[in-house]
């Protein structure tokens, strides 16, 4: 029994230092959100508490879009915190710090900052950036386009994200909306 | 006021449990949990055998028949329940006191020579939204067909709602091996089980899908095997395979399980999980860094009296072995207090940490837990 505990505490630090993780929908759903986040009573399909669901990527998909605020950036400020990352990092007033039963890895909590910070692929199935006042406009967008080479947009789709002047209006696939 | 909502339903709704058996008794008091269970899985109703148990190693006794025996129930019927409530200290790392309704549910059991039709019937966490409809639901029912109805080994075969077979089927659904193994809580759809059950050995086989009929915890189609060989009476070995598969995932698992009697007082078991996720490939997921986990638990009970339990519990769960500081490790303390033969009182405690400290903050609780069996 001591062998397989000392084994599996080796294995465990055998990670490499650098986060080589991918940021996207898919791999942050099932490989953190649904473990942590979508268990029985909390935000699973079964109980989906408060209304946000993270089992799986089409539920989590739905959740992001139904409640940017929780990937979005003000558009007026860039660097304002994301919902989700306040709700995973901080105790709020009158809610715990999430997940409830236990605590998240920083290391996944900066993977999910990443994410964010890269416009949260697969979210808008391939557009850079949701609709809504708090999520990423056409100003801002030229920002992400550097990070085209993770793959997470449809290159067919990436025309030049030019300024769109108006507040309010969001950049789809590099066109004004 | 949104957030403070969910703080309150989460609180509520945690820690909710369902009827598993405690594995602790296999080898310190019998062999097989047919030996007192009617499932062959272990779990829920008792055998005549496991009631002369619930009497025996409680420290008041009483009748240990459904309500005291105050409601006599024809041979072929057995019913039974649960009821568990827990109140406590919560801190992860937000600080809490919180109180939490755990489990109502009734079950019965109706046995026609080698058919039996089982249900269970109780309250539950409902969907947020859809209410109405959701308080009260069926999470076990299955038809079971047992080649020697009169004994408490031979061939089983299931068919119904109940939780796939697998691993070493801890109670505690906190148990890494439970919550990031095969069987977190209310994973409990659709199967077809076959088991063969006997004194030295014993086999299962599950098939599954994705209930059909309700927004579920698991979404997962697949099977599981699992098979446990006793060399003697105070040694067992097992081992179990897994795949699990949804529409944005497959779970390939694979695990061994040991368990060891010491004395007459101590028990020592212990279960490692690997699994492989493989998150299904899309134009956006390249399917690169797809997550190894290991999973690991030893638990020591230590039976000072026949009613007091005291577990000991070390888990190890590593959520993808390729990148660093995402291991979390806990030690577990439960002390169980089996009143009289329908009582139970539990302490159960929790410290855990990410890395060692290094990953994140740490978490515990202390809660205790009221367990009445009806």
């Amino acid at each position: 029994m001591m062998r397989l505990a000392v084994a599996a505490l080796v294995l465990a630090a055998c990670g490499t230092a650098v986060d080589e993780r991918p940021r996207n929908l898919d791999y942050i759903t099932e490989a953190i959100l649904a473990p942590s986040c979508g268990a029985a009573v909390c935000h699973s399909s079964f109980r989906q508490a408060d209304g946000l669901v993270f089992d799986t990527v089409d539920n989590a998909r739905n959740t992001f879009q139904n409640d940017p605020q929780l990937i979005g950036f003000d558009e007026g400020d860039p660097t304002k915190t994301p919902g989700l990352v306040l709700n995973l990092t901080i105790e709020q007033a009158g809610a715990p710090r999430m997940p409830y039963d236990q605590p998240l890895p920083d290391a996944d909590v900066e993977l999910i900052e990443d994410w964010l910070k890269h416009g949260a692929p697969g979210v808008c199935n391939g557009v850079r950036a949701c609709l809504g006042n708090f999520t990423v406009g056409c100003t801002t967008a030229r920002f992400f386009d550097k990070y085209t080479e993770l793959g997470a947009y449809d290159l067919n789709d990436l025309k030049p994200a030019n300024n769109c002047g108006a507040q309010n209006k969001v950049c789809m696939a590099g066109v004004c909306q | 006021m949104r957030r403070a909502t969910l703080a309150i339903v989460v609180v509520l709704g945690w820690l909710c449990t369902d009827a598993h058996a405690y594995p602790q008794f296999q080898l310190s008091r019998d062999q097989m949990c047919t030996s007192c269970h009617l499932s062959p899985a272990g779990g829920g109703l008792l055998n005549e055998n496991g009631l002369a148990t619930a009497e025996m190693m409680s420290q008041l006794g009483h009748a240990p028949e459904f309500f005291y025996g105050k409601v006599p129930t024809p041979k072929w019927l057995t019913l039974g329940g649960d009821v568990r409530g827990a109140a406590g200290y919560l801190q992860t790392p937000t600080k809490s006191l919180v109180g939490i309704p755990m489990q109502i549910e009734g079950y019965g059991s109706a046995k026609f020579d080698t058919v039996t039709i089982h249900a269970n019937v109780g309250a539950r966490a409902s969907t947020v939204g859809n209410e109405a409809a959701t308080y009260v639901w069926s999470r076990e029912h299955y038809l079971m067909w047992q080649a020697k109805p009169r004994d408490n080994d031979g061939v089983y075969v299931r068919l119904g709602r109940f939780m796939p077979v697998y691993g070493l089927r801890l109670a505690e659904h906190p148990a890494y091996v439970r919550r990031y193994g095969g069987t977190p809580l209310y994973a409990d759809t659709y199967a077809l089980h076959g088991a063969f059950v006997s004194q030295r050995f014993e086999a299962h086989v599950t098939g599954f899908i994705k209930d059909p009929l309700i927004d579920v915890v698991d979404h997962s189609s697949g099977g599981m095997v699992y098979g446990e060989f006793r060399p003697n009476e105070v040694t067992l070995v097992g081992i179990e395979g897994m795949v699990k598969r949804t529409v944005d995932d497959t779970k390939f698992g694979g695990g061994v399980i040991g368990k060891r009697l010491l004395g007459s007082k101590l028990l020592v078991q212990a279960e490692l999980q690997y699994v492989s996720q493989v998150i299904t490939k899309s134009s956006l997921n390249k399917a690169d860094g797809n997550p190894l986990q290991l999973i690991g638990y030893v638990l020591a009970s230590y039976f000072p009296k026949d009613w007091l339990m005291i577990d000991v519990g070390l888990g190890h769960y590593d959520s993808n072995i390729r990148t660093r500081l995402l291991d979390r490790d806990c030690i577990d303390l439960n002390i169980h207090w089996f009143v009289d033969s329908h009582i139970e009182l539990i302490f159960t405690n929790r410290y855990e940490m990410l890395s060692f400290g290094q990953g994140g903050p740490s978490g515990a609780y202390s809660l205790m837990q009221l367990h009445y069996r009806l």
